[in-house]
């Protein structure tokens, strides 16, 4: 309705220069909040990707990566490694033991041996004084005994040989018993001094390996936590991700106010409607960009036709056709 | 072997949250600002998943499903509208026009991986 006396294609009230004023606000808000909305994003899917990786680098670090052994394969292996040396060590030990036992069946055969030789010995000196009882014998009958002397000269002969052979013999057993006391000396020394040291080198193995285990027990168990916190890192990351989307349901609110507030400034600015609005055509027109549930039921809050509280969001639907 | 998505929404952090969820499923990600960014984008990819918002301008979700359907390349190629609209009519535009599923915003990434894993197997 014209004001009276006023000329028509008169200037719009000045009131109507105050919706374009507010529009531009609202998308300069819009967009200053979508710049630091993506900024943050960004940073954010950065800290994220870098927490994911170092709880999975811990939980490998724990468990063994495609590539790499795992502390706790490790421990085990090394622990193997120990054990098997150590039996090693005494094995070789027990073997030098055994040989120190064969030496000692070595000089009782020896032993036995000079016993043996000593007999002979004995038979060839009995031999010697028996050929020469038998020489005297054969001197004493004369020239039938001639043959007999002859033969005991040749028996004499044969005692002396055998009692020289003894003696090499004997050298040689002598020579024999000194080199294999001296091995079984030296052998009963580096078997013993074996034992004591597997004995001590066993206590101070098990001492370290008590120390590491006790050591990889605690570092699993930090890591165990550090591996379980990443399913509250998963669970943070998923809500921080549902409440990032914020900015386009906020984008999309203020887009349509804007749009809004565009429409009244054209209506109120039409020919003939010197600042009126059609309210009820408005608000209809504006019922019609809504695109949210929220954007439904604060129309109807605002417009007093519903007092009800804003909900919670609704949680994502998902239908499949 | 890597798969690829097409990510369409008018909102650029949209298309942040949606590609950070996807990547880490192990999918490589083409993004578009609206229906013929996207159209230009995937001239000469292989796309396995589209995943598109609504209301978009230039061109808006519903014309970029029915010109990706018209293609040989996309016509099995899964298309879900994630969007904040949740009228049943819309929804129904969304099957007519060939849509595989319909997500109201806002998504969450578990729920949305699920609902991946069942269409690109």
């Amino acid at each position: 309705m014209s004001v009276a006396g006023e000329p028509q294609g008169a200037a719009p009230p000045a009131s109507s220069g105050v919706l374009p004023v507010l529009a531009q606000q609202l998308r300069e808000t819009r967009e200053q909040i979508e710049t630091s909305v993506v900024q943050v994003s960004g940073s954010f899917q950065g800290i994220a990707q870098r927490a994911r990786e170092s709880v999975e680098a811990a939980t490998n670090m724990l468990k063994g990566g495609s590539s790499e052994a795992s502390i706790e394969s490790l421990v085990a292996t090394s622990h193997a490694t120990l054990e098997n040396l150590l039996q090693r060590i005494v094995k070789g030990g027990e073997l030098s033991m055994k040989a120190v036992y064969r030496m000692d069946d070595v000089e009782d055969g020896m032993r036995r041996i000079a016993q043996i030789l000593a007999d002979v010995n004995d038979v060839a000196t009995r031999t010697r004084l028996l050929t020469v009882n038998a020489k005297i014998e054969a001197a004493r009958v004369g020239e039938q005994g001639k043959g007999f002397a002859v033969v005991a000269g040749e028996i004499s002969q044969l005692s002396v040989k055998s009692a020289e052979i003894v003696v090499s013999i004997t050298d040689i057993l002598s020579k024999l018993s000194a080199d294999v006391n001296s091995t079984v000396a030296g052998l009963r020394d580096l078997a013993s001094a074996d034992m004591n040291e597997v004995l001590l080198g066993k206590e101070e193995v098990e001492a370290a390996m008590r120390a590491f285990e006790g050591k990889h027990a605690e570092l699993e168990a930090r890591i165990r936590d550090l591996s379980n916190s990443g399913e509250n890192l998963a669970r943070e990351i998923g809500a921080a991700v549902v409440g990032m989307q914020f900015q386009d349901r906020v984008s999309q609110r203020l887009g349509h106010v804007i749009e809004a507030l565009e429409e009244c400034h054209s209506l109120a600015n039409a020919p003939g409607a010197n600042g009126a609005l059609p309210a009820t055509a408005m608000l209809r027109s504006m019922t019609n960009t809504y695109t949210m549930a929220e954007e439904r039921d604060a129309h109807l809050r605002g417009s007093g036709a519903s007092r009800a509280a804003p909900s919670a969001s609704a949680n994502s639907e998902v239908v499949l056709f | 072997m890597t798969k690829t998505a097409l990510i369409v929404d008018d909102s650029v952090s949209m298309r942040q949250m949606v590609a950070f969820t996807l990547k880490q499923a192990g999918f490589q990600v083409i993004e578009g600002g609206n229906g013929k960014e996207a159209l230009d984008r995937v001239k000469g990819q292989k796309v396995e998943l589209v995943i598109t918002d609504l209301n978009m301008p230039i061109m808006d979700g519903i014309s970029l499903v029915k010109e990706l359907r018209a293609k040989p390349d996309f016509k099995f190629t899964p298309i879900l509208l994630l969007t904040t609209e949740s009228q049943d009519t819309k929804k129904q535009e969304g099957r007519a026009a060939g849509a595989t599923g319909w997500i109201v915003k806002p998504f969450q990434p578990d729920a949305l991986l699920k609902v991946v894993a069942k269409v690109v197997p």
